[in-house]
């Protein structure tokens, strides 16, 4: 616990660095309308002509009282701006892992089943072709099949981009009760929009998870080949059970311990992958806005972009200590 | 009087790896892709000029693959094939310097941790942690954006981001290594700690570290590429496999090729890396228990 | 049987001819790597993937199990065969609690559980038990029930009385002696007809072991079934045993009962175990050894396995593998010194 918040602190230090060293640190704090007069109360509020310890303590005091900085090119400040766009980040990166699961850990498991032979050399390929494709482009592919060229042929097709349909959305009001629109609408019983919003996920969450999928199809075969060799494991077959039941009940809880450990780092990669995957598919979420950001010299904007993922990775790590300490009875906290 | 250091076994054991690398035929393949790719990266701008990354010829532009223009014509006109080929130049070797200047700083710093210990090593183990807790791509987005743009910062970038993994791995091995008798007998005959690092330590060692370079190698790539994209790095007419794609978005439906053959480029690039990456890993993993 | 690897073709059986009786226990002893574990192996079926059996045949009640199916076989390991292994903490699930591996083996038998259900006066529902009603399939969550009762019971047999707090922890809570009773308590579960037990005590603590061999005296009073034991200590034979096999790479050189090898011991194999081991009753200066090593199996050696080794050996050991063959009483020996024509 203690070592999050150290790292947590870690990463203020290089956000700080980043934006007040390298850059101008009245940027950080500026909106559009700041006047000239303004200038040196600002300074002085910020204590920004202080020596560098007394400059990174008040940043860090805002940064937990919710002043993350100002961004001109949204007009608000970053933290308003980042909240708005987060749930689009979260149901993106959400699907995304559903995906990769729902995907991965079937596949690592047969490919472990049938080592060497045909469906295991097929899964590696795709676990490997996974990895080495870029995501942008992954998703760039995807538009053009799915959306343009079954267009073209009149087949039914995927949106292109979004999240929803403006038109429709407009007869179909969505009510936004958690941000995750998937969620909401179902709750409020929209149905044909919540159609739309899946039918406007699939396409980005596809291609986002499909990196994950590769590392966690990998993982999977391996651990469960490990432990298919285990001695437990002749002891169950020796008692007479199925193999059915050695292979799921025996094997696979101890199999998804170490999957469960670089699920934590396939979270790093999604995060990583959405300014990429938000772009292309014009995903409304926080990705694309730092993104944006970059074209209009937005400094604020980005730090605290870094910021949030850097949250968001250390929950996720959280979360999977919480789950193997779950899955394994040996571990103790 | 010069005592045989630890590096000449090391490298007759690399020349056996080798020996067993060229036995596992997916491996093979996939070694050879990579070495092709190499190659075409050295002598790409030697058979085809670099100036035709400079000449627009705007009346043949968007042009479909035909048997004059193989994959088509770019946005500006250019020879699709002849850029792509040019540009890997510029995307393999940024892939190399970053990896091999990741490995340096890694290498050092880790071996350097690793033997010393103490409050040094404690620190060195904090700091990679907080790199860790930031996504890769995230983390050298915003290093790039603070920065500024151009080619040199993007590398600069990305190199930050990489060399805590290294560091790492290595520190890691050396805790074990320097636990080993010679190591004792090294110190008691009086040999400095530098030494003993830098000629015992570190060849020893420095095998599970390179096997991860290059199976990181593709993913590198992918990440300077993926960056590429998004407007970092090169300016608009270098030859760069990323930038090709960004040029390309505006006529993906107009003109697919221009999207879709330096994405299937970055793809083999990376997925030979990786084959090849994966074979190293293979043959040397079971055999050094080190 | 052999093992193929990258080397070679390891030819760990060859020539493995015994039988159990009912009812007794049968020793199998020998060095490490002579192949009494994989005999254990092949007797149940749980060879590696490299193994293979070239010929031969194992019956039990008739049914030769190397030709029987795979779903016979596990039916086989559900009913009539048992093996308790020599690690109990790799051979245990470390993620599964002990209640869940004990139950899981009775639960494979759904009719024995309506029986015992019935037998005990176990709810079984709204009408009264004794309705002299076939014996039908249990609801799941009653299986359970009687599955946690008679694995209480079998725990009790193994002498670890606290059994409700056991079957709720995981293997790595219990000492190492505990973990061992628990699967000998998952053996005992099925009622075999033959019981293996694979170097049981070995990886045990001295004290341990004889609380172990304690326990199978009694258990071996009570059971109606056979033991194979495979150990490489003459003390546990001497104990426990009414006949006793010895192994030397892979074949089986001798076999009497119990006292009787130990009092007459015929291969010369045989006498340098006797004379490697201090026993009470005799004086000696040294412990003598057995000069040599075990062989390579995968070039074995020609002819008798033993003979570059035996102090007896002539001529013809090199050249032909003797048969075992019947000398006295029950006692049989393969060795060229008691050739043909002793019926």
């Amino acid at each position: 616990m203690f070592l999050l918040v150290f790292v947590l602190i870690g990463v203020t230090m290089i956000t700080f660095f980043l934006s007040q060293v390298l850059l101008d640190p009245l940027s950080l704090y500026m909106t559009e309308r700041t006047r000239e007069e303004s200038i040196p109360a600002i300074i002085q509020y910020y204590h920004l002509n202080d020596p560098w310890p007394i400059r990174y303590a008040v940043y860090v005091w805002n940064l937990i009282q919710g002043d993350w900085g100002y961004s001109r090119s949204l007009s608000q400040p970053v933290l308003v701006g980042m909240g708005a766009r987060f749930p689009a980040t979260i149901e993106l990166a959400t699907a995304a892992i559903i995906w990769t699961l729902l995907a991965g850990i079937p596949f690592g498991i047969i490919s472990a089943l049938k080592n060497n032979k045909l469906p295991d050399h097929v899964s590696r390929l795709v676990a490997l072709t996974g990895v080495s494709t870029p995501v942008f482009w992954l998703g760039l592919i995807l538009q053009l099949v799915f959306f343009y060229y079954l267009a073209i042929m009149g087949l039914p097709h995927l949106p292109s981009n979004g999240r929803y349909d403006t038109t429709l959305e407009i007869r179909h009001p969505i009510t936004s009760v958690t941000g995750l629109f998937v969620i909401d609408t179902l709750i409020t019983g929209n149905f044909v929009m919540f159609q739309d919003i899946l039918a406007h996920l699939i396409l980005p969450s596809f291609a986002l998870g499909f990196i994950s999928l590769g590392v966690i199809m990998r993982i999977m075969r391996g651990s469960m080949l490990e432990v298919l060799r285990q001695d437990y494991i002749i002891l169950a077959r020796s008692k007479g059970l199925s193999e059915r039941v050695v292979i799921y009940r025996h094997a696979l809880k101890n199999a998804m311990i170490p999957t469960v450990t670089v699920a934590g780092l396939a979270v790093a990669g999604l995060l990583g992958g959405a300014p990429l995957t938000e772009t292309v598919f014009a995903w409304p979420g926080m990705g694309r806005l730092a993104v944006n950001a970059i074209g209009r010299n937005d400094a604020p904007l980005i730090m605290g972009f870094t910021l949030i993922a850097a949250l968001i990775l250390v929950v996720a790590n959280l979360i999977v200590d919480i789950l193997y300490a779950y899955l394994d009875p040996r571990i103790k906290y | 009087m010069q005592r045989p250091s630890t590096w000449s076994p090391a490298i007759a054991e690399v020349k056996y790896a080798l020996h067993l690398l060229v036995q596992n035929k997916v491996v093979l393949v996939g070694t050879i892709i990579a070495v092709s790719v190499l190659v075409t990266a050295a002598i790409g701008p030697v058979i085809i000029s670099p100036e035709v990354a400079n000449t627009i010829y705007l009346p043949g532009r968007l042009a479909p693959p035909s048997n004059q223009h193989w994959l088509g014509t770019d946005d500006y006109g250019r020879d699709l094939l002849q850029v792509i080929i040019l540009s890997t130049r510029l995307d393999v070797s940024a892939g190399l310097i970053i990896v091999g200047t990741d490995l340096l700083i890694g290498v050092l710093l880790g071996a350097f941790s690793g033997f010393i210990g103490g409050k040094f090593d404690e620190g060195m183990m904090r700091v990679t942690d907080i790199f860790f807790s930031i996504p890769g791509l995230v983390l050298a987005l915003a290093v790039a954006a603070a920065l500024g743009r151009g080619l040199n910062n993007l590398i600069v970038a990305i190199i930050i981001v990489g060399w805590p993994g290294y560091t790492r791995i290595l520190r890691g091995q050396v805790l074990a290594e320097k636990e080993r008798l010679y190591v004792d007998a090294l110190r008691s005959l009086g040999i400095g700690r530098f030494r003993i690092i830098l000629r015992h330590i570190i060849p020893n060692t420095i095998y599970p570290v390179l096997v991860q370079a290059t199976l990181d190698l593709g993913g590198i790539i992918l990440t300077f590429a993926g960056l590429s994209f998004l407007g970092f790095g090169a300016s608009a007419l270098t030859p760069e496999l990323g930038r090709l794609i960004t040029a390309g978005q505006q006529y993906i439906f107009q003109a697919p090729w221009l999207v879709a053959f330096p994405g299937v480029a970055i793809l083999i690039i990376s997925l030979a890396f990786n084959l090849m990456g994966d074979g190293i890993r293979d043959v040397l993993d079971p055999r050094l228990r080190r | 049987m052999n093992f193929h690897t990258y080397a070679g073709e390891v030819k760990a059986l060859d020539g493995v001819t015994f039988l159990v009786k009912k009812g007794e226990a049968l020793g199998l002893v020998g060095e490490s790597g002579c192949g009494k574990s994989v005999t254990a192996l092949t007797i149940v079926g749980l060879l590696p993937e490299n193994a293979s059996v070239a010929e031969g045949e194992i019956m039990l009640e008739g049914q030769n199990l190397l030709t029987i199916t795979h779903d016979q076989m596990r039916k086989v390991r559900a009913t009539k065969i048992a093996m308790v292994f020599q690690d109990p903490t790799t051979f245990l699930n470390p993620v599964l609690t002990i209640g869940e591996q004990l139950e899981e083996v009775f639960l494979l038998d759904p009719e024995r559980l309506a029986r015992e259900a019935a037998h005990r006066n176990i709810e079984i529902g709204k009408e009264e038990p004794g309705r002299g009603a076939a014996v039908h399939k249990l609801p799941k969550s009653q299986q359970k029930k009687v599955a946690k009762a008679l694995s209480l019971d079998v725990l009790n047999q193994v002498r670890l009385p606290d059994g409700e707090r056991i079957l709720k922890q995981y293997p790595h809570e219990l000492s190492g002696g505990m973990r061992q009773r628990c699967m000998i308590a998952m053996a005992l579960a099925r009622n075999p007809d033959l019981f293996i037990a694979d170097e049981i005590t070995t990886a045990l603590d001295v004290t341990i072991q004889a609380q172990i061999l304690e326990l199978l005296r009694e258990l071996k009073r009570q059971l109606s079934g056979s033991t194979l034991l495979i150990t490489h200590d003459l003390g546990v034979v001497a104990e426990l045993c009414d006949r006793v096999a010895v192994m030397y790479a892979g074949n089986i050189v001798e076999l009497a009962e119990v006292k009787e090898l130990f009092a007459n011991p015929l291969h010369p194999y045989t006498q340098g175990l006797m004379r490697a081991i201090p026993m009470i009753d005799r004086k000696l200066e040294r412990l003598e050894t057995i000069p040599g090593s075990v062989p390579d199996l995968i070039y074995p050696p020609s002819g008798c396995r033993f003979h570059p080794r035996c102090p007896f050996a002539f001529e013809k050991c090199k050249l032909e593998k003797p048969e075992l063959l019947h000398v006295e009483k029950g006692h049989t020996v393969a060795c060229h010194l008691y050739g043909e024509g002793k019926a």
